[in-house]
């Protein structure tokens, strides 16, 4: 069967740019090339013309000047009717065509090369933006407080450090002040004997969570040493199952322990009922996540 | 007609006629269209309350909203201020009273789409709230009904339950089903000059949309001319509740003397728009211990939302399908067609039929469970005989079955044996997992029940360059309806499919055309364009032969020339042979005409011969459950599906997997959430989830059974648009299967069978599983 492979367009790849084509050169693209749109290009110093950017060459082309907006087929002649966005613009990482065999270090330097020509390359959602909206029932809460996670705040008084845990104070609402920032997050470097973040949704693929458990557990002689457990979609906010780490910690790390805990952790919380699922589903499926994670711990070898 | 062999263009797997226009952007939708210059944009003003007295209206901000030309109420209504259906109680907006939460009580009109809805959110309502009806057994006891209830009988079902040596009484519910089609309800209203209209709209029924639009306009049909090339997907939404948008957009046109587009947002499309009947049901069953069924008594109490709609005849048809594929001696069907303050439920795929043999199916997997036999066992026993026990509990005599070949054939295919087999043994290992399986059957009756429907009309011009163009009273909706009329075409006048142009479907070219539903699309109207296309064929062929001097049996066309079998003349091009016509003034087009033929039935008792015949299929479903959060999903599925002889194998295919998905879907995981308030809370992809690509399973094997319609239908195909939905039984059937293997108690679950569902019904085995079941 023949198939058509929809390419990028232009909407694909430029999510900003100033009015009146402030942002655009026309270029020329020297023979020889077939350059796709999304190419970061390079301007050979000795003969004005664009090439996709060589991180060898030493004529110019090895620094990043402005990304293609265009696809251009130079193959047999030069083609000067290249659209460059060169300034003042933001594109989309996913977009970007770079050479073949560059390291990722190189590529942060290219992206901080364009960066100072203020063309922007920018994911299309952040981390940040995520925990800052602090959704009950978003996923990545609950993986970064069984991680440990702290937040790095940043406001003109300075910085001050938070732990994603203690972050959150009621639905959608967070000790983040204002006229503050979320700087950065940070994880601890972990040795966990098993890990594991598990959603349950109504569909598998692209779903929001009814309920989500992250946990992390590091094992010593068989006995829980240190365990961490986030939850999502249990209560008004991201929460730690404290009392449920309570219970693990210390014990021998066995189904009659996992049970034990299963019962604390569905009577932790005290979800609510919506269109996802009933509050006693979750109390109950939030327990099913619990021993899920037990199970999978057994199928690993090395976590006993 | 039967295919002659000779034909090249009917049986191929040809591309869909727009499929590289829809995968390059080039197809037009109507949001597409470029406006005219003037144009203005309507925003729906929706009731927040779902029952009670309308007593004020306050639109002043919105009408000092930024870009607001008007706002638009029942007053503006120049003709009928309800919707002209048989039984007319929808009003087009609200009067004096809300109904439900949703319900448009007028419009905004703005300068852009986004003033207009920002606008239409600053229009402030003022409701007296009455008590809502939202729940069926309530309004059952209330007598709270859009119509009269309907009870179909025969034998006598309680002497024979209570002769039977066992019995069953149980209760289930399965919900609805929002359409999501990809392109929502969309209409752009155009005023010409003389009071003529021009409407664009998203419509499986450009022909009501016209009457419709005419009526709430106060003027004659002849005036109103709509339009509709393609939609953006339909699946019953679109039959009758496209006309709502579009005589929205009228009466703002009209009122502002400029063109006006409704475009619902998603949002909107779902808290407006009517979906599948929820049906909850009642059922009492005898049978035996082989698990034959002697006597049924079953009670179905249809959501029908506030209005009547479509909601007749899909009950109706569930009562028509209640039987499936089996024959059931005694039986006492009793229909309630409930009146709730909700969306007014319509159309979709399938039309009832999901919703009577869901019933039957799930009757038949409790009796297996109850006599400890393989389900497929207790359905082959039950099913209809070929000589006897082969009438239907309304009248029909089943003349073309084969859901018992067809089901022999796919155990054998799917090799159901020694895969039960496998999940007995896979169960026995597992703790987390548990797997079911079963095999479904799919007897679909075909023809509109609305007799006066099954009628179509197509037209077909050639022109003197030999290109020919069709045009019919169908419409497209993604499912191949125009490629199939064209291939059609093309084989009847032996030309290759590219000389073969479809265009919109326009109430200007065929008049009173009847819905694209009931699967009927290529039955009626391939048929009408092939009898338009004979028409040329004959003129064409008695030109050729009296130029050749030949008889005109002689005559044949194919592969864009006209042959004679007799020795020595020439053959001819076919855009000579046209030429050749124009010149000796021979007409090039023509209309063509098709009334199904034999069915007739009688609306107040039910009785008769509603379909002209049947469509078969069956579907092997096998999944997997986690017992620790009921997630499920399907883990294989062989499909062997009748529809006769194929036109066009890779469409039809298509619309097996298509079907067959979205029954998943049905069953599965789209849940609709009302409120205690009877506010929709799933209202958008975001809460609401049709299945993803992920939850199609990686065996996934379509079979078309190879046999011609017994029936004398176009080139001998069969209907196919919504028999394979309800191969998704077998789903629901394997999750059943699945949830009686973790004990010993009736399964009891109502659909969708969300994760949590499933989750609950394993809990009551496991809590059964000690005491005694005191049903079996």
């Amino acid at each position: 069967m023949s198939a058509i492979t929809e390419q990028n367009n232009l909407g694909d790849l430029l999510k900003y740019e100033a009015p009146n084509r402030y942002s655009r050169d026309v270029a020329t693209i020297a023979a020889g090339q077939n350059l796709p749109l999304g190419t970061v290009l390079g301007r050979n110093a000795s003969d004005g013309k664009h090439y996709a950017i060589d991180p060898a060459a030493t004529d110019g082309t090895e620094s990043a000047i402005g990304v293609l907006a265009n696809a251009i087929d130079a193959t047999n002649a030069d083609r000067s009717d290249a659209i460059l966005i060169a300034r003042h613009a933001i594109v989309a990482k996913t977009a970007l065509v770079w050479p073949i065999a560059l390291t990722g270090a190189q590529r942060i330097s290219y992206e901080q090369q364009l960066a100072e020509r203020g063309v922007l390359v920018r994911e299309s959602a952040t981390l940040g933006g995520n925990l800052a909206n602090g959704s009950p029932i978003g996923d990545s809460m609950p993986l970064l407080i069984a991680l440990g996670g702290e937040l790095v705040l940043e406001s003109g008084k300075g910085m001050r450090r938070l732990s994603v845990d203690s972050f959150y104070t009621g639905y959608r609402q967070s000790r983040l002040e204002k006229g503050e920032v979320i700087r950065s997050v940070s994880i601890p470097l972990h040795a966990h004997s098993f890990f594991r973040a598990l959603k349950l949704s109504k569909r598998q693929d692209d779903d929001i969570s009814i309920a989500c458990l992250a946990i992390g557990i590091s094992l010593e002689n068989n006995h829980v040493k240190d365990v961490r457990i986030g939850v999502g979609g249990m209560a008004a906010t991201p929460a730690r199952a404290v009392q449920t780490e309570a219970v693990l910690k210390g014990k021998p790390w066995s189904q009659a322990t996992i049970n034990e805990a299963c019962g604390i952790l569905e009577a932790e919380f005290s979800p609510i009922s919506d269109m996802r699922g009933s509050a006693d589903y979750r109390k109950k499926a939030i327990a099913g996540l619990l021993q899920r994670f037990w199970l999978e711990s057994q199928e690993q070898a090395e976590v006993a | 007609m039967d295919r002659p062999d000779f034909l090249t263009q009917t049986g191929k797997p040809v591309a869909h006629e727009s499929a590289i226009a829809q995968v390059t952007g080039e197809a037009r939708y109507i949001d597409d269209i470029e406006e005219v210059r003037g144009t203005l944009f309507a925003a729906p003003i929706m009731s927040s309350v779902a029952h009670g007295d309308l007593l004020e209206l306050d639109t002043s901000t919105a009408l000092a909203s930024e870009g607001v030309v008007a706002v638009i109420t029942a007053k503006d209504i120049p003709g009928g201020k309800f919707l002209p259906t048989p039984v007319p109680d929808e009003p087009i907006f609200a009067l004096n009273e809300v109904m439900h939460i949703g319900q448009v009580i007028g419009l905004v009109v703005a300068d852009t789409a986004i003033h207009a809805r920002h606008a239409a959110r600053k229009v402030k309502l003022r409701i007296a709230e009455k008590p809502a009806v939202l729940d069926v057994w309530q309004a059952v006891d209330q007598e709270h009904f859009v119509l009269p209830p309907v009870r179909v009988q025969r034998g006598s079902a309680a002497t024979a339950i209570a002769a039977a040596p066992r019995t069953i009484e149980s209760s289930f519910s399965v919900g609805g089903q929002e359409h999501f089609y990809l392109e929502g309800q969309v209409a752009y209203a155009l005023p010409q000059e003389q009071k003529q209209w021009l409407i664009y709209s998203s419509t499986q029924h450009p022909g009501e949309v016209q009457h419709w639009a005419a009526h709430a306009l106060g003027l004659d049909s002849h005036r109103v001319r709509v339009e509709c090339r393609r939609m953006g997907g339909g699946f019953g939404g679109k039959e009758s509740q496209a006309g709502q948008a579009a005589v929205w957009a009228a009466i703002a046109a009209n009122h502002c003397k400029r063109p006006v587009k409704v475009r619902l947002d998603r949002d909107e499309d779902f808290l407006i728009t009517g979906k599948r009947h929820p049906f909850h049901y009642r059922y009492r069953v005898g049978f035996d211990n082989t698990g034959l069924i002697h006597g049924l008594e079953i009670t179905m109490a249809v959501d029908c939302g506030f209005s009547t709609d479509l909601s007749g005849p899909v009950a109706d048809r569930a009562i028509f399908h209640a039987d499936n594929a089996y024959f059931l001696s005694d039986i006492d069907i009793q229909s309630y067609r409930c009146k709730t303050h909700r969306q007014s439920h319509t159309a979709f795929r399938g039309f009832g039929g999901p919703q009577g043999m869901m019933a039957i199916e799930t009757i038949m997997g409790d009796i297996a469970r109850a006599c400890g036999l393989d389900a497929l066992e207790v359905r082959r026993r039950n099913l209809y005989g070929r000589e006897s026990r082969n009438i239907t509990h309304f009248g029909m005599q089943v003349e073309d079955f084969v859901a018992d070949e067809i089901l022999a054939d796919l155990e054998k295919r799917c090799d159901y044996a020694a895969r039960r087999e496998a999940i007995a043994e896979f169960n026995k290992q597992s703790a987390r997992f548990v797997r079911g399986m079963a095999m479904t059957p799919v007897k679909f009756g075909i023809s509109f029940t609305a007799t006066h429907f099954n009628q179509a009309g197509a037209l077909v011009n050639v022109y003197n360059d030999g290109s020919i163009q069709v045009n019919h009273g169908g419409t497209e909706m993604g499912q191949g309806l125009h490629t199939k009329v064209c291939q059609v075409v093309a084989d009847v006048l032996g030309v290759s499919l590219s000389k073969v142009l479809i265009t919109a479907s326009d109430t200007s070219k065929v008049p009173n055309a009847s819905p694209t539903a009931a699967s009927s699309g290529t039955d009626l109207n391939a048929a009408a364009a092939q009898n338009a296309a004979i028409e040329i064929r004959d003129r064409l062929v008695a030109l050729y032969a009296q130029l050749q001097n030949v008889a005109e049996q002689s005559v044949r066309m194919e592969q864009d020339r006209v042959f004679t079998s007799e020795a020595g003349k020439p053959d001819m091009a076919f855009d000579d042979l046209v030429r050749q016509a124009y010149l000796r003034r021979v007409q090039l087009w023509s209309d063509g005409f098709y009334k199904t033929p034999k069915i007739h039935y009688d609306r107040k008792t039910l009785s008769g011969r509603p379909f002209y015949y049947f469509s078969y299929g069956a579907a092997c479903s096998e999944v997997e459950i986690d017992r620790l959060t009921g997630e499920n999903r399907l883990v294989a599925v062989d499909i062997l599906h009748d529809v006769g002889r194929s036109i066009n194998p890779a469409i039809d295919i298509g619309q097996i997997e298509g079907g067959f998905i979205q029954g998943m879907g049905w069953l599965t995981r789209e849940e609709l959430v009302w409120d205690s308030k009877g506010a929709l809370k799933t209202h958008a992809p975001s809460t609401y989830k049709i299945p993803a690509t992920g939850d199609v399973p990686e065996h996934f094997k379509v079979t078309l059974w190879p046999h011609p319609n017994k029936e004398d239908t176009v080139y001998r195909s069969k209907a196919v648009g919504e028999p394979p939905l309800m191969l998704a039984i077998s789903v629901w059937e394997a999750l059943r299967d699945a949830i009686g293997q973790t004990g010993s108690g009736a399964v009891q679950c109502d659909a969708p069978a969300t994760p949590e569902r499933v989750f609950f019904a394993i809990a009551n085995q496991q809590s059964s599983k000690s005491s005694a079941d005191p049903r079996a």
